[in-house]
């Protein structure tokens, strides 16, 4: 069983983790100075950060190997992290793997602006107005409660199979995700800096411009990340719709091959994709909300 | 300067809904700054204080009564009563010369771009902001917040200065520091004021009437003149008389205060001043 392998591995990382502040990790890979420890800036200290954040990774394919090492699991029923580099490399050459990655990419990235750009004009309605909150919060959360899985038959019936039908369930997992995080940033905004913008002489839609929406901006920014991940999670789904490009339909089209490492390789690029995708809004949140106090900058 | 202008508060009441049902907060309050006076309101916390430092600025309008500047009854915010608000309310996501000059850029006092920064960067030095223009508020000092809230709200020339506990977030120092400063500011620009706080020392200090508010439902318990002349230095602080005058202040505040705890603090749901 993997399972000590698998304590070992949480031990060691948990481990690494909880011992690497900023400030413990100057102090002990960076510059020797106690006032300019807390900030990483060295190139010790830069390449420590980057050991950490590799690490876990490394872990993980070393667990790999050692399960494939120990034949707990029959070779056919795992194929290794070099097999699959070499499936990526023979289905990259044609292009077929980088159309997979931007056809599903791209009904993502579709997905999550028609969802959050609905959201965010029904999230200042509800987070603003009593009556708006009072009458659709029933039913937003009748909607919010449905997987987005279960309405793939339905938009068959409606939209047929084409990318309409992908597209729609898509931005509904965004709409329903986005939404939430939205209405409730809204409708936390301290009344303090509206209150000051009105004493200074400003109109409702003055306070709406230059207070609203700056403050709303960082439950924005939260929202798109959060709709991201819930679309992601939902693409498989709406790619069951008959497609026939996309990772979705890719691990689809390889389970009935029993090609297990186009499976693992479809699954890890959904990570690897979703994974870049976050990390390009959270440099956007970072550069447009430098203004906040954060416990970690 | 800018003419000073007259604020009354004539029988005013303010009742707030609570699960309880109705709680008064205010009843049957009656105050009248002429133009220029700096009056201090003091009185238990729970009291109502901040209610009728609402009603000047507008954000609450009273159940009964009418509040007035100038004879014209007051029916919403407008720049001509600037407040400053105890948390300052400095906009995060502004620097320093945003903050300030955010009032100069509304609709409402629009002024010439090329006006609006002289008009900032003159407040910035008379406030010992230089060097700070482009700092984002997460950077400065209490002290520095609250210099910037008062040229904030002094950029679009008020002729009332609201205060709700300006000086409760600051250390000793920098309180008495920027007591005086507030005092200058208050005599250069010709603004009437109104400063609530729960020191009865800063009250005497600052003002020139000390209004004292009765535990809920508040009312007016006294209005004792400070017979002091301005300017006023912190060393006639230590003087008998005023401190005869504190000690007969700070007894009738400590029996509201008394009384109020008495008074079952149910937690208040105030209405939304919105």
């Amino acid at each position: 069983m993997p399972e000590p392998a698998v304590i070992i591995y949480y031990l060691v990382v948990f481990r690494l983790i909880s011992q690497s502040t900023p400030g413990n990790l100057a102090a002990s890979y960076g510059g020797g100075e106690v006032n300019g420890g807390m900030e990483a800036s060295s190139t010790r200290g830069r390449a420590a950060t980057f050991g950490l954040r590799a690490l876990p990774w490394l872990l993980i394919l070393g667990l790999w190997y050692a399960i494939l090492a120990t034949g707990l699991v029959k070779p056919g029923l795992l194929p290794s992290p070099w097999q699959i580099i070499t499936t990526a490399w023979q289905l990259g050459l044609d292009g077929r793997l980088a159309g997979h990655v931007l056809a599903s990419a791209g009904r993502v990235v579709a997905g999550v602006a028609i969802g959050t750009s609905l959201a965010i004009p029904a999230g200042f309605a509800l987070g603003r107005f009593l009556t708006v909150r009072l009458i659709f919060d029933p039913l937003i959360n009748f909607f919010r409660a449905l997987p987005p899985i279960a309405l793939v038959p339905l938009v068959i019936v409606y939209l047929g199979i084409g990318e309409a039908a992908k597209i729609f369930i898509l931005s509904f997992a965004a709409f329903f995700a986005a939404l939430i995080v939205i209405y409730e940033g809204i409708s936390q905004i301290p009344p303090l800096y509206t209150h000051v913008a009105r004493t200074l002489g400003a109109s409702p839609s003055e306070v709406f411009r230059k207070v609203i929406l700056p403050l709303a901006l960082p439950h924005i920014l939260t929202a798109l990340r959060v709709a991201l991940g819930i679309t992601w999670t939902t693409l498989v789904a709406a790619e069951l719709v008959a497609a026939q490009a996309g990772l979705g339909a890719m691990i689809q089209i390889a389970a009935s091959f029993f090609q297990l490492d186009v499976i693992y390789l479809g699954i890890i690029l959904i990570g690897v994709t979703a994974l870049a995708m976050d990390f390009v809004l959270r440099r956007l949140s970072r550069r447009l909300l430098s203004w906040q106090e954060r416990l970690h900058p | 300067m800018t003419k000073p202008a007259a604020l009354a508060f004539d029988s005013v009441s303010v009742t707030y809904d609570s699960p309880q049902g109705p709680v008064a907060a205010l009843t049957d309050i009656s105050l009248r700054l002429t133009e220029g006076e700096f009056v201090a309101v003091v009185g238990p916390s729970g009291c109502g204080k901040t209610t009728l430092l609402k009603l000047a600025a507008g954000l609450l309008a009273p159940h009964q009564g009418q509040v007035t500047l100038d004879g014209q009854a007051i029916t919403g915010p407008g720049p001509e009563r600037g407040v400053i608000f105890q948390d300052y309310g400095i906009f995060p996501w502004l620097t320093v010369e945003q903050n300030i000059g955010f009032g100069l850029n509304l609709a409402a006092n629009r002024l010439r771009s090329d006006e609006a920064a002289a008009i900032v960067a003159r407040s910035i030095a008379l406030m010992g902001l230089s060097g700070f223009e482009k700092a984002l508020p997460k950077t400065l000092s209490g002290g520095m917040k609250q210099r910037v809230a008062l040229a904030r709200a002094y950029a679009v020339r008020p002729r009332v200065l609201l205060m709700d506990e300006p000086f409760a977030a600051l250390d000793a120092q920098t309180r008495l520091a920027m007591q005086d400063f507030l005092l200058q500011t208050m005599v250069r620009e010709g603004t009437t004021g109104l400063l609530i706080t729960h020191g009865v020392e800063e009250a005497l200090y600052l003002a020139s009437r000390v209004a004292v508010i009765s535990a809920r439902p508040g009312r007016i318990k006294a209005v004792i003149d400070v017979p002091f002349p301005f300017p006023r230095t912190h060393a006639q602080l230590a003087s008998q008389d005023f401190a005869r005058l504190k000690g007969e202040v700070t007894e009738l505040v400590m029996a509201e205060y008394a009384a109020q705890s008495r008074i079952s603090l149910a937690p208040l749901s105030p209405l939304s001043a919105a």
